[in-house]
């Protein structure tokens, strides 16, 4: 069953036929009433409808500058519509919900900027997901990925044996380049814990190559965990499931406290940052991670400023960065990109807007794990990005996330774009020097 | 767009002031002498004593002329030989806090407002100049 | 009607005022109490730096980003904030009031001057109208009450600026004037205009996110 305009996929529709009218009232006054409070309030009896934050989002560009898609119109068609019937809404409005929420929102928050008063329109659709997550009535894809969470602990049903398999075939690989490379796996109080998102071990698993060769190079003292705990993404998060969400979050940084590591480094993804630099650690009562969260970017800084990486020629090509919006107007790491980036390529220009400002790949917050049938509109719903990337005239696009490297991919290739999209990773090991750093050398 | 609409509003704002600035009064208005100011904000108040009196039914001088000595009103005198402005400065002073415009502010509409009769609002005393003023 | 006009001009006054500082008042009470028994994390991420960092910024005409792509609203809606606060507290009329009620005073506008700032406060009014009646994203979100809220701020400036000048039925205009200007005053906590005091609020706990956990700017 394909999405059409009126209907959605399969887990959506036949979950709506599912639903009660009593049970979506009782669901949505509990959510709006039992898991808000005064922030919600404030947000809803704030806003002054003045429809500033439509020139922040890149749905409502992307459509023509189409009302439906403004972020305080997708507000208006789902919460303040739940407000005012005081729940009691159809399984139309639902259905609507759910593209909003799901497909027509990044959650990246770039509105709560161009808003006067802050208000984190995010959260609300987020809080619509919440509900939606509640009536069972989520995208068939994402929640595939929430069920795999919730049985392996990894998002992409990677068993426990295929994960060491992967990893250590890896290592013998990245062997040929340095004959004593190993990637450490449980080693107690290591300095570092490297993890990653589960895509990599499942079909990019040459990224564990090359991480795998800079630690080495690096002469860091790593390891990776064996057990599940390993994957720091978190698509729960994005779908309102608190719950798993927080399992997941609690089952890394336990794994980290049983390596008893010193801190935790990550591969290039932005959403898994976000769970466990931002999200996860809440739903655990945690204010901050309970370990120091690092992001590759910013690892990647520290290893070229010390010098434990050497590049022995920039790489020449023209390349543009994009900043993820989860390590940017998440964490505040675009400067250091762009650091990064001059320490690596000779040739970069800049893609505006930029920093904090910049558009969303339009596959974050989700979208893009809603999965195949919504990919036609997807790329409708990701032209001004589209656009952006072809007024930097770049060979290269640089993008150190998981979720933009896909989106982005997707984007180049449906506009036509003739760019070839990387990882910072990918630039380092492409361009570092193949020698391991010993202090004083 | 909003530009429009906001043309349209100030030109039919141009509109009625002109009206307003254009009506020539017809007959001249006796007001009060306002040569103890340096400058003033709005037109003098409208005020013709004797009209006032008589309609008020007012005989007794020291009513509005009172006499004010060491903080309190002395009886049965009154001052309506010497300037409101002797004792009320332009401002308000160490000797006499009750500067000379609240006084009259202060003496007319508190009376105005105990006998139920006579102009409260400020434009009703000041009255906008006319045409021929 | 003089005594009316005196009850409106004073008791009502007192009324006025005490619900609006009253309600707005009770307004911060119960969302901060609200929010330490619902929700104690905000109070883990704000911090006063962040938070008047954020607010700051976007008191600085055209400072943040968004502001400078919107020129000509943002332009509009600085200066009828500003003018909203400083015609009514800095009016010649006002201060006679409060000096023969109190006889305390302070400095005032010239009157051409406040006269003026009038005029650009119902023009700001007529734009942000025609800007809800016209422009897509804006009509979509619009009720019927936003003209309300308009109209209620309309009402009292355009009575006084009409009163000032003496066009027509002066008397009733006053009395129009000063009963609009106080249910202004009286609605402004039970209204979206309470965004007089949630916005900081908003403002500050964004801010305090942005800044705090986020390392970054939210202008």
């Amino acid at each position: 069953m394909n999405p059409t305009e009126n209907t959605l996929d399969q887990a959506v529709e036949e979950g709506l036929e599912r639903l009660t009218q009593e049970r979506i009232t009782r669901t949505v006054n509990q959510v709006l009433e039992k898991e808000t409070g005064a922030r919600f309030t404030a947000y809803v009896e704030t806003c002054m409808r003045c429809g500033l934050c439509a020139d922040a989002c890149s749905f409502f560009l992307s459509n023509d500058r189409d009302p439906n898609r403004m972020p305080a119109g997708k507000v208006k068609q789902t919460v303040w519509e739940m407000l005012e019937k005081k729940g009691r809404v159809s399984k139309d409005f639902l259905r609507r919900a759910v593209r909003i929420a799901h497909l027509e929102c990044n959650v990246c928050r770039r509105c709560s900027m161009y808003c006067p008063f802050g208000i984190d329109i995010a959260y609300m659709m987020l809080l619509v997901r919440r509900i939606i997550h509640k009536l069972e009535i989520t995208p068939l894809y994402i929640q595939d990925t929430v069920n795999s969470h919730s049985a392996t602990l990894n998002q992409m049903w990677v068993k426990e044996d295929e994960w060491i398999d992967t990893l250590q075939w890896q290592e013998e690989d990245a062997r040929e380049e340095f004959e004593d490379l190993r990637i450490p796996l449980d080693k107690p109080g290591a300095d570092i814990m490297y993890s990653v998102i589960a895509p990599e071990p499942k079909f990019q698993a040459g990224l564990i190559y090359q991480a795998a060769v800079i630690m080495h190079a690096a002469g860091m003292n790593w390891t990776m965990p064996s057990r599940p705990g390993w994957d720091n993404s978190n698509m729960a998060m994005f779908t309102g499931d608190n719950e798993i969400s927080g399992r997941i979050a609690r089952a890394f940084y336990e794994t980290a406290a049983d390596l008893n590591v010193r801190r935790i480094v990550m591969g290039e993804c932005g959403h898994a940052f976000r769970s466990v630099y931002d999200v996860g650690n809440r739903w655990d009562a945690w204010a901050m991670p309970p370990f120091e969260v690092v992001h590759a970017l910013e690892f990647y800084h520290e290893l070229l400023t010390q010098g434990r990486i050497t590049i022995t020629e920039k790489y020449g090509k023209k390349v543009t960065l994009h900043d993820p919006c989860n390590v940017s107007r998440g964490r505040g790491l675009h400067d250091m990109a762009r650091e990064v980036v001059g320490m690596t390529c000779s040739d970069f220009v800049e893609m505006t807007p930029n920093r904090e400002h910049n558009y969303c790949c339009g596959a974050g917050g989700g979208v893009i794990n809603c999965g195949p049938p919504y990919k036609g509109e997807r790329m409708v719903n990701n032209r001004v990005k589209a656009e952006q990337l072809r007024d930097t005239g770049a060979q290269v696009l640089i993008a150190p996330c998981h979720n933009c490297h896909s989106g982005l991919e997707d984007i180049v290739h449906h506009y036509e774009l003739n760019m070839e999209v990387k990882f910072l990773g990918d630039i380092i090991y492409e361009t570092m020097e193949k020698r391991v750093y010993t202090p004083g050398v | 767009m909003g530009e429009i609409r906001m043309k349209t509003c100030l030109t039919a704002m141009l509109v009625v002031l002109a009206f307003c600035f254009g009506t020539a009064g017809a007959q001249e208005l006796i007001r009060m002498d306002t040569y103890a100011f340096d400058s003033t904000r709005r037109p003098a108040a409208v005020f013709d004593h004797d009209i006032h009196n008589e309609a008020a039914e007012l005989d007794d001088c020291a009513v509005c002329h009172h006499v004010w000595e060491n903080g309190t009103l002395v009886e049965d005198e009154s001052s309506e030989d010497s300037p409101c402005s002797e004792c009320h400065g332009v401002n308000p002073t160490q000797e006499n806090e009750m500067a000379l415009a609240n006084a009259f502010h202060t003496k007319c509409r508190s009376c105005h407002i105990d006998k139920g009769a006579g102009p409260i609002l400020c434009g009703q005393c000041h009255r906008k100049m006319q045409g021929g003023e | 009607m003089n005594a009316f006009i005196d009850f409106i001009m004073g008791p009502m006054v007192w009324i006025s005022f005490l619900i609006f500082l009253g309600g707005l008042g009770y307004k911060l009470y119960r969302i901060i109490h609200e929010v330490r028994t619902k929700e104690g994390y905000v109070f883990s991420y704000l911090t006063w730096y962040h938070s008047l960092r954020s607010i700051g910024a976007w008191l600085i005409p055209f400072y943040p980003r968004a502001t400078r792509q919107q020129p000509f609203f943002y332009g509009a809606s600085y200066i009828f904030h500003l003018a909203l606060f400083v015609v009514p507290l800095f009016l010649s009329a006002h201060i006679v009031l409060v000096e023969e009620a109190f006889n305390v005073s302070w400095p005032a506008l010239n009157d051409t001057f406040a006269d003026l700032l009038t005029v650009v406060i119902i023009a700001s009014l007529a734009f942000f109208t025609g800007r809800r009646l016209i422009q897509p994203e804006v009509k979509f979100l619009t009720t019927a009450q936003d003209f309300a809220l308009l109209f209620i701020v309309l009402i009292p400036f355009l009575t006084g600026f009409l009163a000032y000048h003496q066009v027509f039925a002066y008397q009733w205009m006053m009395i129009l004037h000063i009963l609009s200007g106080e249910f202004m005053l009286i609605i402004i906590p039970f209204s979206r205009f309470s965004h007089m005091i949630t916005a900081a609020l908003t403002r500050a706990y964004t801010g305090s996110e942005f800044g705090n956990v986020r390392h970054a700017r939210d202008w």
